[in-house]
């Protein structure tokens, strides 16, 4: 009888899994929908006023928070119930962050407002390219809220480890959050809203990157050349 | 390098969701776009692709009822329907591209994740037109199998493109896999992994073990894969072909199982599934398998109605009669404009009434079947000669059976007879038949005017005017000497002695005629 009930379990589980997917396929649709209209709406204004231009980018960052809190939502269920791999293989460098600055290309036009890439053209890696770009748009996303005018983005390989930054000219990270997010539960109890979850889910995707003995890892502080907050993520 | 003028391109978007679509056309428009062709389904991306050409095609995942987008492209690539330099760009949302991306045999050239800015699409579209020009030459050679030249040309290309030289090293194994020069393909190979466990160089390495005839080794690489990577569905089918060849079923069904439980979606993969549950005697697998090979290939041009056909099979065998007719009746839907697989349905469905002990109907199903028969059995597909060679031996036709058997191997003699006097022949086959039913239930007499039927229209089959000679001589000896019966039996028995007088049969036929006479 316990057999037949296990299987019923996984069963219903598997049912809302389809279900959960649908319903976040949907959100998404109309996520994009919106993120496409607004680019749209953004192209078709000649000249912008810098208000306008502010609030388009304050849209466009709040809508792709909402994206990159589903990835990573969807992510953290997947591993937790098992249905999860990583699909590494070998990317050229350059082209990956490029294509993830082209991603932000209205925050990047915000007013004052740069994101600057500094990578050599040459590097080649080997990582779960959706995962890591997950991780690394939210944290932009998460940058431009505290940043004053710039984000820096770089990447470069140190000691067989690719290093991949993400600086700012803000104010810097809080104390509090030097704290490492080892579980689900420390990582939400630091009452920094999603920001601890990014923190925790970046952790983990770094830790299922393996290359022999060796893992990735994450890790922040307030030594950004722009004088703010920095984000490494570092990948063997 | 070449680049894409945009104003020149030819577009098609295809996506189940209008708005999208529009906004799609309005962003390409506003890149310069002129040519933009949009399609709502896999149906009618089809018919556009047939009829016009298209340089980028850019397609959802999720199309909605019908065909995905995954489907779409195999349809396209396996019937050849867009020349090499068209660009398949795969839109997918973000969480389904590694499903999408692990399950494949056929890939589309680049994949963009919703939602994606203008710029991003530019981006992509000019380094696949790159791409593509930089590997067509290696492509043409090897579609056209001269793999040497294939693999020269790859090697230059691989010294003059660093930034594409892994994916160049990719068919450069593949091509050399295919031609069998496995020290080529193990170079490259044994090159990626020593940089890298890169889990396709092992795949890859793996291939080149099995062709070495080093299982062993194999599946050692095989099973590491999957271990760190539960979706590298091609690791699982190599893994299930070693297996498989050490007679190992339940664990080939595991491999099976976890794969089809990862994608679903590929038929090829759950009618294997089902082949190898029917060995285990799990029925419940079995079932459930040819039922997503059934459904699944409803949109599929990898459906069969062979698939449909084993499912009714496996229904009948179990005694469940009313789901293999249901089956049937489904089958004859989805393929009816199809003569082959309707002929198909009819043989299936006379051996499943057979199996239920409907003798009598399986029986005229079978005969109304074999007059359906149109053209060379040779040309039939393989699973319906199968079917058609099994019913008849199901139904005690080995005359018959023979008879087409013969006929399907070979095709030259078969060729210049006609299809009616084939059907004519079959025909009388099937009269023998009775004849030997009537005959072997003691019903003589009965079996005589029947087998008298068969042989006249048969004159060069031995077997058969050996029969009717029997019936006159066997019925005679019980009844007593009628002359003009006796005078039948012997012009069978000319017959049989010009066909083959060393006959054994025949010899003792003659010695009842000589005892009689």
């Amino acid at each position: 009888m316990s057999d037949i009930n296990n299987s019923d379990k996984t069963e219903s589980s598997e049912q809302f899994n389809a279900v959960l997917m649908s319903f976040i396929h949907d959100i998404k649709n109309s996520l994009l929908m919106s993120l496409s209209s607004l680019e749209t709406l953004y192209n078709s204004l000649d000249s912008v006023k810098p208000e306008l231009k502010e609030n388009i980018s304050l849209i466009q960052y709040e809508l792709q928070r909402i994206n990159n809190s589903l990835v990573q939502l969807l992510s953290l269920y997947k591993m937790e119930t098992h249905l999860f791999s990583i699909q590494a293989d070998q990317y050229n460098i350059y082209d990956f962050l490029e294509d993830i600055i082209i991603n932000n290309t209205l925050i990047n036009e915000k007013n004052d407002f740069s994101i600057n890439m500094e990578c050599d053209d040459t590097i080649e890696w080997f990582f779960d390219k959706d995962l890591i770009a997950t991780i690394i748009n939210s944290t932009i996303n998460n940058s431009t809220r505290y940043a004053h005018s710039q984000i820096k983005l770089s990447a470069k390989i140190i000691d067989e480890y690719l290093h991949i930054c993400i600086e700012d000219d803000g104010e810097g990270f809080p104390k509090k959050m030097f704290v490492h997010p080892d579980t689900l539960e420390t990582a939400i109890n630091m009452k920094s809203g999603s920001t601890g979850l990014g923190l925790y889910f970046a952790e983990k995707i770094a830790n299922i990157h393996h290359n022999g003995d060796k893992i990735g890892s994450t890790m922040i502080d307030n030594q950004s050349q722009l004088g703010g907050g920095r984000f490494k993520l570092l990948l063997p | 390098m070449s680049r894409l003028d945009l104003s020149k391109t030819h577009f098609l978007i295809i996506d189940d969701f209008g708005n999208y679509r529009s906004m799609l056309r309005s962003i390409l428009v506003s890149c310069g776009a002129q040519h933009i062709d949009d399609a709502a389904n896999a149906k009618d991306a089809l018919k556009k692709v047939i009829h016009n050409k298209f340089d980028v095609i850019l397609c959802d995942y999720n199309l909605g009822e019908g065909q995905n987008g995954q489907q779409l492209l195999e349809e396209i690539m396996h019937r050849h329907l867009i020349p090499y330099g068209t660009i398949y760009i795969m839109i997918t949302a973000e969480n389904t591209q590694s499903m999408v991306m692990a399950a494949v045999e056929y890939r589309p050239d680049g994949y963009l994740n919703k939602p994606f800015p203008k710029d991003l699409l530019l981006k992509r579209l000019n380094m696949l037109v790159e791409k593509k020009s930089i590997m067509k030459d290696i492509y043409t050679a090897y579609n056209k199998q001269d793999y040497i030249t294939a693999l020269k040309i790859a090697d230059e290309k691989m010294a003059k493109y660093c930034k594409q030289a892994l994916d160049i090293g990719k068919l450069k194994a593949e091509i050399a896999l295919k031609a069998n020069q496995l020290d080529i393909a193990q170079q490259v190979y044994d090159q990626a992994l020593s940089v890298r466990d890169f889990q396709w160089a092992k795949v890859g390495k793996a291939k080149v073990l099995i062709k070495r005839k080093d299982d062993a080794q194999a599946q050692v690489l095989l099973e590491e894969v999957i271990e760190e990577n539960k979706n590298y569905i091609e690791a699982y089918d190599l893994l299930a072909e070693i297996l498989e060849r050490q007679g190992k079923s339940k664990q080939v069904q595991t491999v099976l199982s976890q794969a089809t439980k990862i994608s679903p979606n590929t038929i090829a993969r759950q009618q294997h599934l089902a082949q190898v549950a029917i060995e285990n005697d799990d029925f419940s697998t079995a079932e459930k398998s040819l039922k997503k090979a059934v459904s699944h290939g409803k949109h599929s041009c990898f459906g069969k109605i062979g698939d449909n056909m084993n499912l009714v099979k496996l229904y009948a065998d179990n005694g469940k009669g009313k789901q293999a007719i249901q089956t049937i009746t489904a089958a004859r839907k989805i393929y009816k404009k199809d003569k082959e697989a309707q002929l198909h349905t009819q043989f299936v469905e006379s051996m499943t009434h057979h199996k239920l002990g409907n003798e009598d109907k399986a029986r005229d199903i079978f005969q109304q079947a074999i007059s359906n028969i149109s053209g060379h059995l040779s040309d039939l597909p393989a699973e319906l000669q199968n079917d058609l060679i099994a019913t008849t031996h199901h139904l005690g036709e080995t005359e018959l059976a023979e008879a087409l058997i013969d006929d399907i191997n070979n095709p030259s003699e078969d060729k210049h007879t006609n299809t009616e006097e084939m059907t004519r022949k079959y025909h009388y086959l099937l009269q023998n038949g009775k004849g030997m039913r009537l005959y072997n239930a003691n019903h003589i007499f009965e079996s005589i005017k029947v087998f008298e039927d068969a042989a006249q229209h048969l004159p060069d089959r031995i077997s058969v005017n050996m029969n009717a000679a029997q019936a006159l001589l066997i019925y005679l000896k019980s009844t007593g000497v009628d002359a003009e019966l006796l005078d039948k039996a012997r012009h069978y028995l000319d017959i049989s002695q010009k066909l083959d007088k060393h006959n054994e049969k025949y010899q003792k036929l003659e010695a009842i005629y000589s005892g009689l006479k």
